[in-house]
C-alpha cells in the first residue's frame, strides 16, 4: 500500500471538486442565502411581496429567461459572449407572425422563423471561430441586423390573431401547471446534466478553459463554439415563438434588454468572462435573483424606469466580489 | 507480439509559413525504448518539426513511416493520438480551470453513451501520475493551484494514461523549471524510456539531453545537419554543430 494511494480517498477529493465547480458550489448556496434574505426583508417591508399571486407572476415572467440562460451559461463556461439575443427573439417572433397572417400553417412559421434565427446564430458561430472576430462586436452586429430585420418586416404594423394551437405554445396548462414552467425545468435539468457529465460539457469547459491546449488535444473547438451559439440561438428563436404567442401578437419589441438581464444573470449565477466558469443551477438561481431584486424594486414604489440602474449596481458587487476574491487568493498565494 | 526496429520514420520534412521556410527538411527515426533528443538553435526549425509529428500543423512535403513500415498521414493531433504518438507541449496545453484528472484525459475521457466515465477517470489518472512521480498530486486539485514540476508531471501522465501511445513527444520538458523539479522529470522521461516507449524530446539544455538523450539530431536552419549517438559524442561536438562550425552547414557558407 505505499505506492497506491487508495483509490477510495482520490475519488472523495475529485468529487468535491467536481461538485462544486460543475453542478453547485459555494456561489449556489450563497446566491440560495441572498434569495431567501431578499425574500425575508421583503416580507417585512410589505408582506404581500410574498403573495402567491406576486411570486407566480415573477416566475411566470423569468420562466424564458431561464431557458436562455442554460444557452448563454454553455456559451460563456466556452470563453463566448451574445448580444444578439434581443433581435433573435424578436425577429422569430416577427417571421412566425408574419407567416401565420399570411396563412402558412403554423407549424411551418414557426419552423421557417426559428430556422432564420438559426442562421443568425450560425453567422455568430461562423465569424468568432472560422474568421476568429470579436464576440462582441460581432453579436452587437448582429443584434443590430436581426432587430433592424425584426423592425422593418413589420414596418410598425405588428400582425396578431394566431392560431390556437400557436397560442398554446405559451399559454396552455399541463397537469394545472403553466407550460412556461416545464421549459425552464426542462432547460435546467438537461442543461445541467449536459455540462457537468457529457462529453461536450467537459469539452466546452476544456475550450474555455484553454482553446489552444484544447485543439491540440483533438478537441473539435470550432464545432464546440459553433454549437453553443446555434442552440442559444435556437433558444432565443423559441423564446420568440413563446413571447408572441403569449402576446397573441408578434412585435419588433417583444423582447427588450433580456440579453442583457440574462448574460448579468449568468455573471451573478458564477459565469466568467474569462471563460471556463459557471454551472448552470447557478445561472438558473441568478435569473431567480434579478427577478425578485427588480420586482421587490417596482412593490418598494421605485420608479420602473430605475431597474436597469439597480441591475447595473448589482453586476458591478458580483464582479467587484469575485476580483476581490481572486486578489485576496493571490496574496495569499505570496505569503 | 514483435517490437519493430523503428516505430516512426520521418523523412524529409517540409514546412513554409507564407515565405518564410521554417523546415525545409527534418528526418528522424524513433525507435522504442530510445530517447531522441532534437536540439538547435532557436529558429532551427525543431519546434516545427515536432509539431508536424504531433499533427498541429500539415506538412508540405515529407514521407511519414508507421510502425508496420507502411506511410501515414497526420494532419489532425487526432490523427497522431490514434496512430499513438502523444504530445507533451512547452506550453504544457493544461486548462487552468480543470481538475488535475480533468487534464490528464484533457478531450480524450473515457466515455459510455457520451457520459463521462469520472471514476474510471479518476482512477485511472491516479495509476498514471504514479508512473510518472513519487510525490502526491491530488486529483482533484484545480492545476492552476500546482507548482511547474507538478504541472509537468501531469502534463506527462497523458503520454501513459492509455496503454495504446507508444511515442511521447516532449517540448522543452525542463525549461522554466527548478533544479530539483527538472530532476523529477528528467527521472520520469527515463521511466517513460524504460516502458519501451520511443521519447523524442526538444531542449535548449545540453547537460539535460546528455543526461537522458541515446540519440541526438542537430537541426540548424530547417535542416538536420548531424545525428550522433550520446555514447560517442561530446557536448562540445553537439554545440559545433548546432552553431554551424562543424558539419554540413548552410549551403550559403559552402558554395
Amino acid at each position: 500500500m505505499t505506492a497506491l494511494v487508495a483509490p477510495a480517498q482520490l475519488d472523495v477529493t475529485g468529487r468535491r471538486s467536481f461538485v462544486t465547480r460543475m453542478i453547485f458550489g459555494p456561489r449556489e448556496a450563497v446566491l440560495i442565502g441572498l434569495i431567501v434574505v431578499l425574500m425575508i426583508i421583503m416580507w417585512f417591508i410589505e408582506p404581500r411581496f410574498l403573495a402567491l399571486a406576486n411570486l407566480r407572476a415573477i416566475l411566470i415572467g423569468s420562466a424564458m429567461e431561464m431557458v436562455l440562460v442554460v444557452g448563454v451559461v454553455f456559451l460563456m463556461v466556452g470563453k463566448m459572449f451574445d448580444l444578439s439575443l434581443d433581435g433573435v427573439i424578436n425577429m422569430v417572433g416577427v417571421v412566425a407572425g408574419l407567416l401565420m397572417v399570411g396563412g402558412v400553417p403554423w407549424p411551418i412559421a414557426c419552423a421557417a422563423a426559428l430556422a432564420a434565427g438559426a442562421g443568425i446564430g450560425l453567422i455568430n458561430g461562423i465569424c468568432t471561430t472560422t474568421l476568429n472576430m470579436n464576440p462582441l462586436m460581432t453579436t452587437l452586429a448582429t443584434w443590430w441586423i436581426a432587430r433592424g430585420i425584426a423592425f422593418g418586416l413589420t414596418q410598425g404594423i405588428s400582425p396578431y390573431g394566431f392560431p390556437q394551437q400557436f397560442v398554446d405554445i405559451g399559454y396552455s396548462r399541463l397537469a394545472g401547471i403553466p407550460i412556461v414552467y416545464y421549459y425552464a425545468l426542462a432547460a435546467l435539468v438537461i442543461g445541467a446534466l449536459v455540462l457537468a457529465f457529457t462529453k461536450y460539457g467537459y469539452d466546452t469547459f476544456a475550450v474555455g478553459g484553454n482553446r489552444l491546449a484544447s485543439r491540440l488535444r483533438g478537441i473539435p473547438t470550432r464545432r464546440v463554439t459553433m454549437t453553443a451559439f446555434l442552440v442559444l440561438a435556437l433558444l432565443a428563436g423559441f423564446t420568440g415563438l413563446v413571447y408572441a404567442a403569449r402576446l397573441n401578437a408578434a412585435t419588433p419589441q417583444a423582447a427588450v434588454n433580456v440579453n442583457l438581464r440574462v448574460i448579468a444573470a449568468a455573471v451573478i449565477g458564477g459565469c466568467a468572462l474569462a471563460g471556463g466558469r459557471g454551472t448552470v443551477i447557478g445561472g438558473v438561481l441568478g435569473v431567480l435573483f434579478v427577478s425578485l431584486l427588480l420586482s421587490s424594486t417596482l412593490v418598494l414604489g421605485i420608479d420602473g424606469v430605475w431597474q436597469y440602474t439597480i441591475l447595473g449596481g448589482v453586476i458591478l458587487v458580483a464582479v467587484g466580489a469575485d476580483a476581490l476574491a481572486a486578489k485576496v487568493r493571490g496574496q495569499e498565494d505570496l505569503e | 507480439m514483435k517490437i519493430p526496429e523503428v516505430l516512426f520514420s520521418f523523412r524529409n520534412m517540409r514546412k513554409s509559413f507564407g515565405s518564410v521556410e521554417a523546415l525545409r527538411d527534418g528526418s528522424i527515426d524513433i525507435r522504442p525504448g530510445y530517447c531522441h533528443a532534437i536540439v538547435g538553435d532557436n529558429g532551427a526549425g525543431k519546434s516545427t518539426f515536432l509539431k508536424l509529428i504531433a499533427g498541429a500543423e500539415v506538412p508540405d512535403g515529407g514521407t511519414e513511416i508507421g510502425p508496420n513500415g507502411q506511410e501515414v498521414r497526420i494532419t489532425s493531433p487526432q490523427d497522431a493520438m490514434e496512430l499513438g504518438i502523444a504530445t507533451v507541449y512547452q506550453n504544457l496545453a493544461l486548462a487552468e480551470n480543470r481538475s488535475v484528472a480533468e487534464n490528464v484525459f484533457l478531450g480524450n475521457e473515457p466515455r459510455r453513451f457520451g457520459m463521462i466515465r469520472r471514476r474510471e477517470m479518476e482512477e485511472r489518472a491516479a495509476v498514471a501520475l504514479r508512473k510518472i512521480t513519487t510525490r502526491d498530486i491530488p486529483i482533484g486539485a484545480l492545476v492552476s493551484n500546482l507548482s511547474g514540476g507538478q504541472r509537468q508531471a501531469v502534463a506527462l501522465s497523458r503520454a501513459v494514461v492509455d496503454e495504446t501511445k507508444t511515442v511521447v513527444l516532449l517540448d522543452e520538458p525542463t525549461a522554466a523549471l527548478g533544479i530539483q523539479e527538472s530532476r523529477h522529470v528528467l527521472d520520469a522521461i527515463r521511466g517513460l524510456r524504460d516502458t519501451g516507449m520511443g521519447v523524442v524530446m526538444i531542449s535548449h539544455s545540453l547537460a539535460h539531453v546528455f543526461e537522458v538523450a541515446d540519440d541526438i539530431t542537430v537541426f540548424r536552419a530547417g535542416r538536420v545537419t548531424a545525428f550522433l549517438q550520446r555514447a560517442e559524442t561530446t557536448p562540445d561536438e553537439v554545440v559545433s554543430y548546432i552553431t554551424g562550425l562543424a558539419g554540413a552547414g548552410d549551403t550559403e557558407e559552402d558554395s
